[in-house]
């Protein structure tokens, strides 16, 4: 049952530089996500994901720890720098394992679209773990 | 999406569609048994309404709120179509990072 982030894992038959040269690399990136990209992989780096149909949107790096983690701000609104509540904050992982590399994504801020204010209150932990429980129990009724 | 879950972001609403989750209750019933006024239920329950969450049933000469599945199901099928672009973004990635220089 879903809960308000996302989290996947991939095993990857590759060294842990060529996963992160897919994602940091804006020719690379062009080929999984979106159509253009511009993307510096530095804190603070300042880029974007187009796409033809849809409109290009801009990122923001927010931790780069080559090749170990890269976490950046994407916003979910056209032509807007993304701060909390109008993007989400995408996490890869790549640790090693088994000769290759193991890529966990983790995309998380849901919550915060909704309402900006709500990014601030401690308690919204609680409920995000508790929505997978009560769909089952709603849906059971 | 976005809607539900600001409505869901709230430590009170949370917990007044976690009792009507287990049983249709009125909004005094509601007030007996969380540690806010009748006042403040019977906003969040217009809150809850308006979002879908919750719709009112007549029992007799009381209203009582019942908790609606529906609009949380659709909020996890949101974030499951989410999931399966990662899927196959996760794919990708594999086939570039595999494939030799």
């Amino acid at each position: 049952m879903t809960t308000l982030e996302i989290t996947r894992s991939i095993d990857i038959n590759a060294p842990a530089e060529k996963v992160w040269a897919a994602l940091t690399e804006p020719d690379l990136i062009a080929q999984w996500f979106g159509d253009t990209c511009e993307f510096d992989p530095r804190p603070g780096g300042a880029g974007s994901f187009g796409w033809t149909a849809h409109g290009t949107f801009r990122v923001v790096v927010e931790h780069a720890d080559r090749p170990k983690t890269l976490i950046y701000r994407w916003a979910r609104e056209q032509g807007v720098d993304p701060v909390p509540g109008n993007s989400t904050v995408v996490r890869f992982d790549l640790t090693e394992s088994a000769g290759g590399t193991r890529l966990t994504l983790l995309e998380t801020g849901f919550d915060e679209l909704a309402d900006p204010q709500s990014a601030h209150d401690d308690n919204t932990g609680g409920w995000l773990a508790e929505l997978g429980e009560l769909v089952e129990f709603l849906e059971s009724r | 999406m976005p809607g539900v879950l600001s409505v869901l972001a709230d430590e009170t609403r949370w917990r007044i569609l976690s009792e009507i989750g287990a049983a249709d209750l009125s909004a005094s019933a509601l007030a007996c048994r969380l540690p806010v006024s009748r006042q403040a239920i019977a906003k969040h329950l217009v809150v809850l309404a308006d979002a879908g969450l919750v719709e009112s049933v007549r029992a007799g000469r009381e209203i009582r709120y019942r908790a609606l599945g529906a609009r949380l199901s659709a909020l996890a099928n949101d974030l499951e179509v989410i999931g399966r672009r990662w899927d196959r973004r996760l794919d990708a990635i594999k086939r570039i990072a595999e494939t030799a220089d």
